[in-house]
């Protein structure tokens, strides 16, 4: 099976800490693959350094089959990987319009010139009044994206991620801070996005993890503890010690 | 229709148009041409337009701009006077040229070199304070070449007696007029302009404002945020090259004073005094600047305020040569108030007059103006 991304020895510390350490996964490619775990297990600098925002401090990193170790994330997104953050990153001072058409014209990069109009780039504003839609925004377009709900942020930003047409999303918790309807909106969003795609998640919500993941990973002090289904996930006496045991009680 | 009356490019041509008449033109004693005020004005509008390209709509302050003004004014001015240089033996001499095209491709085309070549070696190595101290670093090697190479660019006293140029098709002498020359002025400032809003507007445009916005955003999404830079730093010594080719050929002199520090910082105030989050607000602010310079070295030097039928009302001799700490007040109030500035001041009346007369702005002209929610999104056709 084709692989989404593949580290070797993958390893980063901070000053003295070892946040992510000697970690050699594979990631197939398609669906929905989580990876959960408790604070400070190491999820978060894992999607910075598969997204290129920290460099490692030893190991290497490919995404398809190509190495992408040494890469910067701007060559990275180009190469088809979009992710979000924990803490909301979008153009806050920027319509919420201008931010969706801003993450589709970035795949035109390199070809947009300083006078062609956006009319004539494509489907330039087709596709961004199709991502509009597909986040629920787009009666909202015209709001700068500041002044959204945090809700409605949260979606935005996955919006942003969708809008390049990617191979891989990572989404870095898109749920934390939802109420439950907009929870539940989201999820049916990455549900759909996820067809045809591979999304890779780090999400603290574990009914929602279940339900939706095909493969979940578990981290544990920078290390992978375990990985499989989420039936095995769930059946694993190291991971219910770990993690699940408390939610489990 | 509202799009038209909201299109800043048709109220920088209204501005040209009206300029002449109302420039120096203050109730405070005023002796000397109009017209030569408004010439200055245009020069400075073009100067500080091309500045706020980074500042207001990049987000980076470059505090060495004085210099790609001050390249381009010496360029024309050795191309037009003539010059003699000895390049280690060997003798080079340039005949006065009166080609007023080929002194604009010559200063534009230094300047972009240049520019080109400082934003390689500033860009990816500096942001924030650094890169404001070094773009001033680089503007004071060009300011003490001009100073110092008094051979070749007439040190401290700069040089004089360039001759204005000839349009093909009109008298010899038909710029030596005051008034001519700022038709000549208007018509190159608005082409000008109408080229650095296209490239505001345009998808080039929309990128600078977010790296404004996001760094990091901007480069998740797959944008090579250094080469935007790199870019937008050389369109914008692109503006004040050729406001600097105006400036000499309008002042018939050119000294080291161009590409001063004092003058690198003009461009900042006039664009936060106009609004840098505006297109208009630079070149409302140049045209303000000169306007209160002008007023207040007036209101010291002379009578004081001086009324119709009630004469001199209102002297202030006191004020002496201190005039312009009256222009740092000014700036101090700005500064505080924020960088939206007059356009800001528009754009929050011209949000509380309602839709009804002026049309609501699709999307927001001065971004940090929206601190106000924007009422029911319109559907755009």
């Amino acid at each position: 099976m084709a692989l989404a991304f593949r580290t070797e020895g993958l390893t980063r510390r901070f000053s003295g800490f070892t946040a992510v350490n000697n970690v050699s996964i594979e990631i197939p490619e398609g669906g929905v693959r989580t990876i959960i775990g408790p604070n400070g297990a190491g999820k978060t600098t894992f999607f910075n350094l598969l997204s290129g925002r920290i460099p490692p401090s030893a190991g290497r990193i490919f995404f398809g089959d190509r190495e992408v170790t040494t890469l910067v994330p701007y060559q990275r997104a180009r190469l088809g990987m979009a992710r979000s953050f924990q803490i909301t990153n979008i153009f806050g001072r920027l319509t919420v319009g201008e931010n969706v058409r801003l993450a589709v014209q970035a795949v035109y990069d390199g070809k947009a010139n300083f006078f062609l109009p956006s009319s004539r780039m494509g489907d330039l504003r087709t596709k961004t009044e199709s991502i509009l839609h597909d986040i629920g925004l787009f009666e909202a377009r015209d709001v700068l994206a500041e002044n959204l709900s945090h809700g409605d942020q949260r979606r935005l930003e996955i919006g942003l991620v969708l809008a390049s047409d990617p191979k891989v999303l990572l989404l870095d918790e898109p749920l934390a801070g939802m109420s439950p309807t907009e929870t539940h909106e989201t999820v049916e969003l990455i549900k759909r996005v996820a067809e045809g795609r591979t999304v890779l998640l780090v999400e603290h919500d574990i009914d929602v993890v279940m339900s939706i993941s095909r493969t979940i990973t578990v981290f544990q002090t920078g290390a992978v503890l375990a990985s499989g289904t989420p039936q095995e996930i769930r059946g694993n006496e190291a991971v219910q010690r770990a993690y699940l045991g408390e939610l489990a009680e | 229709m509202r799009r038209l009356f909201t299109n800043p490019l048709l109220w920088t041509a209204v501005a040209l148009v009206v300029l002449p008449f109302v420039a120096g033109a203050n109730p405070i004693a005023y002796s000397g041409g109009f017209i030569d005020i408004a010439s200055t004005m245009l020069c400075f509008a073009l100067f500080a337009s091309g500045f706020n390209l980074l500042f207001g709509h990049l987000g980076e302050l470059s505090f060495g701009h004085a210099m790609f003004f001050a390249i381009a004014a010496y360029a024309t001015a050795l191309y037009t006077k003539g010059f003699d240089l000895n390049l280690f033996g060997f003798p080079y001499h340039h005949a006065a040229g009166g080609n007023m095209l080929v002194a604009l491709a010559w200063s534009v085309g230094l300047v972009l070199i240049w520019g080109w070549f400082l934003a390689r070696i500033i860009i990816p190595r500096s942001s924030g304070i650094y890169y404001s101290m070094i773009t001033l670093a680089f503007a004071q090697v060009i300011f003490f070449i001009t100073y110092k190479f008094g051979d070749f660019t007439g040190g401290e006293d700069g040089l004089q007696g360039i001759a204005r140029p000839q349009i093909v098709g009109l008298p010899a002498d038909w710029l030596q007029n005051s008034q001519h020359f700022y038709i000549f002025a208007a018509i190159v400032t608005f082409i000008t302009l109408a080229v650095l809003y296209g490239i505001i507007q345009s998808p080039f445009g929309s990128v600078l404002h977010a790296i404004r916005e996001n760094k990091e955003r901007a480069r998740f999404l797959g944008y090579d945020v250094n080469k935007y830079r790199v870019n937008a730093f050389v369109l914008s010594t692109l503006f004040p090259a050729i406001g600097g080719w105006l400036w000499a050929y309008y002042q018939t002199s050119i000294n080291p004073d161009a590409g001063s520090v004092e003058y690198s910082g003009i461009v900042v105030m006039m664009s936060l005094l106009g609004g840098i989050y505006s297109f208009f607000g630079p070149v409302l602010g140049a045209i303000v600047y000169w306007e209160l310079q002008n007023g207040l070295s007036q209101l010291a030097n002379s009578g004081g305020l001086v009324l119709p039928y009630f004469g001199s009302i209102l002297s202030l001799p006191f004020i002496g040569k201190y005039w312009l700490g009256g222009i740092g007040a000014v700036f101090v109030v700005f500064v505080l108030a924020g960088p939206r500035g007059i356009m800001g001041i528009f754009d929050d009346l011209r949000r509380r007059l309602g839709a009804r007369f002026f049309g609501r702005p699709n999307a927001p002209l001065t971004p940090l103006a929206a601190n106000v929610t924007p009422d029911a999104p319109t559907v755009q056709h």
